[in-house]
């Protein structure tokens, strides 16, 4: 193994754990983002670049992006409720 | 179950879980260690029997053709899903338009130069990625989410994709429905041009290494790519027209 595939194991985990360990809807999308990219470098680091090309369209963008609209959604709702 | 009680249950089973793992990690190949027959037959078919310098696309598309049909009907059904589900919840609009009406941008004028900066360039590296599927890393799939990836910075940049209520549809819809029938199709032309289902030799040879080459590996990467673009962009599109349009109009 080399150093650079031994970092980015840890930054993987970091960043898995940061996501799992916030709260906060909106700010877990945005790490959702970086624990994306950081899974895609992993992919490239262990010589996979097809699975990191997906990876980087799916857990960098496609996800994130799929939960900020539905939170966006649930906050609609929520808003239309008060104010009825 | 008080507190300490639960605590202990979790102790045990956090020591039991522990120990096992080890043993499981103990008995694993050393890292980096390779012993499967399959990857092997197929680095060595992939160039001469196929033509196709990226072997993992010949994989997807040649040697497990029909999974890959599966997995694209996967995201054509969820597309599907959101928009069954979704459609009926649309709204009336706020109020309707009236002449005079001026349409006020959401975003400001560094996002929007941001987006217009970003979007030639990922619509660029997205074909790029969808052409060159069968030689280099890429194919259909990752440039179709690019794609749409392209799409969704025009609208975070404040571009508008309202849909009108009596809902024509979107040309996303046609190219996703377009691209999965296209697959099918491909597939059918294998079987009545080379006697199996997604057999891909009945395109031609080609060089290794040219964009024309491999097959109908390309054409197949081309369907996916169009099938998974406008699958996302439906999703994407069926969740924006239910809020993030916020520009309703504004009077003057």
């Amino acid at each position: 193994m080399t150093a650079v595939q031994a970092v980015l194991l840890v930054l993987v985990a970091a960043a898995g754990s940061l996501v799992a360990l916030t709260r906060d809807p909106l700010r877990q999308a945005m790490l959702t983002g970086v624990f994306g990219i950081s899974l895609a470098l992993l992919f490239l680091a262990f010589q996979a670049p097809d699975v990191a090309l997906s990876q980087i369209g799916v857990g960098g963008v496609a996800l994130p992006v799929m939960i900020l609209l539905a939170l966006a959604e649930v906050r609609a709702h929520e808003r239309k409720r008060d104010d009825e | 179950m008080t507190r300490s009680a639960r605590m202990v249950v979790f102790a045990v089973s956090a020591a039991g879980l522990a120990t096992l793992m080890a043993v499981a990690f103990a008995g694993l190949p050393s890292f980096g260690d390779y012993s499967g027959r399959y990857g092997r037959i197929i680095a060595q078919i992939a160039i001469p029997d196929r033509a196709a310098t990226n072997a993992v696309t010949f994989t997807a598309f040649d040697v497990r053709g029909v999974d890959t049909m599966v997995e694209e009907f996967i995201v054509f059904a969820a597309a599907i899903a959101a928009v069954a589900l979704l459609r009926h919840l649309r709204g009336e609009p706020e109020r309707e338009a009236r002449p005079g009406d001026v349409l006020r941008p959401l975003t400001s004028p560094a996002v929007r130069v941001m987006g217009a900066a970003l979007v030639g360039p990922t619509v660029v590296i997205a074909l790029n990625l969808v052409a060159h599927g069968a030689i280099t890393p890429g194919g259909g799939f990752q440039g179709g989410v690019v794609l749409a990836a392209g799409a969704v910075i025009l609208v975070a940049a404040g571009g508008r994709v309202r849909l009108p209520p009596d809902e024509p549809p979107l040309l996303a819809e046609i190219v996703h429905g377009a691209g999965a029938a296209g697959f099918v199709l491909l597939g059918l032309a294998g079987l009545v041009f080379a006697g199996a289902f997604l057999d891909t030799t009945w395109a031609g040879h080609g060089t290794p290494g040219m964009l024309l080459s491999a097959g109908s590996i390309p054409l197949l990467n081309v369907a996916t790519g169009l099938e998974v673009s406008g699958a996302l962009i439906v999703i994407a599109a069926e969740f924006l027209e239910q809020e993030m349009l916020a520009m309703e109009p504004e009077s003057s």
